[in-house]
């Protein structure tokens, strides 16, 4: 079977000199402008799943080096390089489009957490409705209001809306390559504003969350 | 980009345990991705049907949230939303339990719906 | 927390993030992954029928891509 990293540009570019999962090669399957990783493997990789994760993730990011990449989900397995070009002409002028939203831009992850909240486990269930929304709406409005700076720095935001108990917020960030340094004093400052809150800002990853347009 | 997993923090508050997991489950997560099993239809069946329900439900909050924030409904009728979506969330976590699946089991493979929240 | 603590923490948080990422997210290309995209694409418009435009879009629309430079 064939394991596929990313969906990138640039096929006439050499591929960068990591190895895949459980050493294997890199191989690229060209379509047209687009360029698929792959690897090629007898059987599944035996290797601790952890390691497979950062060896995905590794070849995803020294992709990125020299041209923009799609990174592809974790497990994505494909019969064949046919079966990976099919897909790629199908899909090129939205490939072709993400790859431009993506380009020379980055992920920053930023969770916010109620140290207090996340502390006193279990939840007690609310004693009625209104506490209920009550509550659900103080949650909404803190992570907004940690969200709102932050995707205004931000080319494209996203966040997730379930949240576990005592969290505040659980967000990507797409954000331009040299403005990953501000972003992280604007999460200091606001950390700095808000002691309330625990903040934590991970990054920069390949731009998983904005691989699709919002709203398609 | 980076050597090891520790560059890829950018700032970190005085306790990093709250954000840190449980290994071993996100251990099992990976593991049964890499391992796709084919025969576990009826599980696979179970996360997408329970995914969507979550999906609704959390529209569904959503939409109940912004009418509440936008004001003029009387008490009774703010309970009435408060008591259905606490009675939405715990059938849903039932359901979780009964089918034995986890929130990160959800959302997992929806491609771009995952992103219409 | 001791110094070997802290680096394991640091480990377990990127991971945390990494896999919410890898695991949920990225391009999707139908093939071996649990739920195949056919089924999801009658779902797909279902809810779309369902959530109204306004509903998603997070940030003011960046400029459609231009391509850079090499």
């Amino acid at each position: 079977m064939i394991w596929v990293y990313a969906i990138c540009e640039r096929p006439e570019l050499r591929l960068p000199p990591v190895r895949g999962l459980a050493e294997a090669p890199l191989e690229g399957i060209a379509e047209g402008a687009l360029l698929a990783v792959a690897s090629r493997h007898e059987r599944e990789p035996e290797e601790p799943a952890l390691d497979a994760l950062w060896a995905h993730e590794r070849v995803i990011e020294a992709l990125m080096a020299d041209r923009a990449v799609l990174p592809l989900r974790f497990g994505t397995r494909m019969p064949d390089a046919d079966a990976v070009r099919t897909p790629l002409a199908a899909r090129r002028e939205h490939l072709l489009e993400a790859l431009d939203r993506v380009r020379g831009r980055v992920e920053l992850a930023v969770r916010a957490i109620q140290p207090e909240a996340v502390a006193a486990a279990p939840a007690a269930p609310a004693a009625s409705g209104r506490e209920y929304l009550r509550a659900r709406l103080s949650i909404r409005r803190s992570g907004a209001s940690l969200h709102e700076p932050l995707a205004a720095l931000a080319v494209a935001a996203r966040h997730r809306p379930d949240l576990a108990p005592g969290e505040l917020l659980r967000a990507s960030y797409l954000v331009e390559q040299p403005s990953v340094a501000g972003f992280r004093s604007a999460v200091e400052r606001l950390q700095r504003e808000h002691p309330e809150a625990a903040l934590l800002c991970t990054g920069p990853w390949p731009a998983y969350s904005f691989v699709e347009q919002a709203g398609e | 980009m980076s050597d090891s997993p520790a560059d890829k923090l950018l700032t970190t508050p005085a306790d990093l345990d709250p954000f840190a997991g449980d290994v071993a489950r996100l251990d099992d997560a990976v593991t049964r991705r890499i391992h796709a099993d084919p025969d576990n239809v009826e599980r696979g069946l179970a996360q997408l049907v329970l995914t969507i329900v979550e999906l609704l439900r959390q529209l569904m909050e959503r939409q109940a949230l912004r009418r509440v924030e936008a004001g003029g409904l009387d008490d009774e009728t703010v309970e009435r939303l408060g008591r259905t979506l606490m009675a939405l969330e715990a059938r849903m976590e039932e359901l979780k339990q009964t089918f034995d699946l986890r929130d990160e089991d959800l959302n997992l493979n929806l491609g771009p719906l995952g992103r219409l929240l | 927390m001791s110094t070997r603590h802290r680096v394991a923490a640091q480990r377990e948080v990127a991971l945390v993030d990494l896999i919410d990422r890898l695991l949920a997210g990225g391009v999707v290309l139908g093939g071996d992954i649990t739920l195949s995209i056919a089924d999801v694409n009658l779902v797909d418009l279902y809810l779309r029928v369902l959530i109204t435009p306004s509903e998603e879009l997070e940030s003011p629309a960046y400029p459609p891509g231009k391509a850079r430079p090499a």
